[in-house]
């Protein structure tokens, strides 16, 4: 078995009165695929709002390569190797894609490498290339979807989190992001993926996790999810 | 005849007009990123005014030449004002930071009152009335100087925002400050980054002011003003949006000064900016608002 780069422990977040995530426990091994799938208001995106510091879990720890990360800011959060790609894509749409790109290794332990990394982003997406210094906000949303991925990559991660890639692309673009996501894969990289897309979600999943109103209710490989006929009733209806 | 005294006007517009928009950069930079209305930055334009005054009457330190101490020293003084003043509340919203820079200004007004008495000051250098006159037209040789600094200090800036690396983080966290923290830029950095831009520029601002206008420890409040009409008219969007925006409003100033009376320019102006507000809340030549607010 390999070794968890990520561990998430028994955490509880809650927004005022309001708790969004009961003891949510889940582990990302190296190298994997590891799906967070539900629905709308799930707490799925409120989970990656905990791991990227944005939001600060009450109880419960959250280890990267066995060292605490709960409590630390989201800026020492992307530079020990945790990064977001958020829903929407966060981009900043006034600036070029090549600034985009570029300040995605703001963090110290990227900077050194800011040249290394935009050849290698701009060889994963000959686009960016061309599009150097359009402004963010001009680009198509499949466009933007690969240089926000890219943008993240820029920082070196160790763990690549992805809220939502798919929301608001066409189905052939989708496919696109899913297949560059299984490219990342195979070039060694880690994934946590965010998705309402659970079918495309659990295809390309190592493994993979169903949360419901806070709660993990369910944990497996992307497989058994996938035949699972309560999955199948819950979220994909009787289209497959 | 009569167009080249309009042409006449059309310069001294132009040229007082810089002024407004050197302000008014450094206000759009500190609002971009914090989200502050900085009203007593026409005060430390004032202060730095002083500072070059006291300069050239104590040690005969020609006021060109006071930029290398009075730009340094306002860069020094906006890291401390945000690390002594804002840091603890730049999370806090508009209203706490808006009070804390009205006490600012109202401390160093009364400050500047009580050291430098109320008496209005003006450098007298030996080239204070000398014009040159370039076909026919006289333009004040300090008013061009103030002309020539604006525009040397908004390319300055600009270079910085668009070339390195701590000015692009500038732009992005003024664009959205969450996807910055995203990418691992800390808001306190650029929010000192900013605040020393700002002052920096009433620096430059203040030894412009000293050459060119009689001041006194009050007059800061109405080149905040006038910063903020020229900012409604250019927009927050850009750095040269803020600088048009002050020499269109010094533009205007000047014409209504010169076809009603000079106490008119100040109705005009502010006429102009409660227009501009009504009906182009985004400003004149702004694109696109809807990520600055």
């Amino acid at each position: 078995m390999a070794n968890p780069l990520l561990s998430v422990t028994d955490i509880n977040v809650r927004y005022g009165d309001a708790q969004a995530l009961w003891d949510v426990s889940f582990d990302v091994r190296e190298g994997e695929i590891f799906s967070i799938i539900g629905s709308n208001g799930a707490g799925k995106s409120t989970i990656l709002q905990t791991l990227s510091g944005f939001l600060c879990p009450c109880s419960g720890k959250i280890e990267l390569l066995g060292s605490r990360v709960d409590g630390t800011s989201p800026m020492a959060i992307v530079n020990l190797g945790i990064s977001l790609v958020p829903e929407g894509r966060g981009l900043f749409s006034n600036l070029t894609v090549l600034e985009n790109l570029e300040l995605g290794a703001f963090p110290k332990r990227s900077r050194p490498l800011k040249q290394e990394s935009l050849a290698s982003v701009l060889s994963l997406f000959p686009v960016l290339a061309r599009r150097q210094s359009q402004p963010a906000g001009k680009m198509s949303g499949g466009e933007q979807q690969m240089l926000a991925i890219g943008r993240a990559l820029m920082s070196r991660p160790r763990l690549l989190m992805l809220d939502e890639p798919s929301l608001g692309l066409a189905p052939i673009v989708v496919k696109t992001v899913f297949e560059t996501i299984v490219t990342l894969k195979a070039q060694g990289m880690t994934i946590l993926l965010v998705e309402q897309n659970i079918h495309q979600a659990l295809r390309i999943a190592d493994r993979a996790c169903v949360i419901k109103t806070g709660r993990i209710t369910m944990v497996g490989t992307g497989k058994e999810l996938l035949a699972d006929p309560d999955i199948h009733r819950a979220y994909m209806g009787t289209l497959r | 005849m009569l167009t080249s005294i309009l042409v006449q006007v059309l310069i001294n517009g132009i040229l007082s007009g810089t002024m407004y928009g050197i302000a008014a950069i450094g206000l759009s930079l500190i609002f971009g990123t914090m989200r502050i209305v900085f009203i007593a930055q026409g005060t430390i334009i004032i202060l730095a005014a002083y500072g070059s005054y006291w300069l050239f009457s104590f040690t005969g330190i020609d006021p060109y030449v006071s930029i290398i101490f009075i730009v340094p020293a306002s860069l020094i003084l906006g890291i401390g004002l945000y690390q002594g003043l804002f840091r603890k509340v730049a999370q806090a919203g508009q209203f706490p930071t808006l009070l804390i820079a009205f006490g600012l200004m109202a401390l160093l007004e009364n400050l500047m009152f009580v050291m430098f008495t109320g008496n209005s000051r003006a450098v007298q250098t030996s080239y204070a009335s000398y014009a040159l006159t370039v076909l026919g037209i006289k333009i004040s040789f300090v008013r061009l100087m103030a002309f020539v600094m604006a525009v040397l200090g908004t390319a300055g800036v600009t270079f910085f925002l668009k070339k390195t690396m701590l000015g692009k983080a500038v732009r992005a966290a003024s664009e959205n400050l969450r996807y910055a923290m995203m990418v691992g830029i800390t808001p306190h950095t650029v929010n000192t980054i900013t605040f020393a831009l700002g002052m920096g520029l009433a620096g430059l601002a203040g030894v412009a002011t000293a050459t060119t206008y009689g001041f006194d420890p009050f007059s800061g409040f109405v080149f905040s003003l006038k910063a903020m009409i020229a900012l409604a008219i250019g927009g927050m969007a850009s750095v040269a949006g803020g600088l048009f925006g002050g020499i269109l409003l010094g533009v205007v100033e000047s014409y209504a000064a010169f076809f009603l009376t000079g106490g008119w320019a100040d109705v005009v102006s502010y006429a102009v900016f409660l227009l501009v507000l009504m009906f182009r809340p985004e400003g004149l030549f702004s694109r696109d608002m809807s990520t600055k607010l």
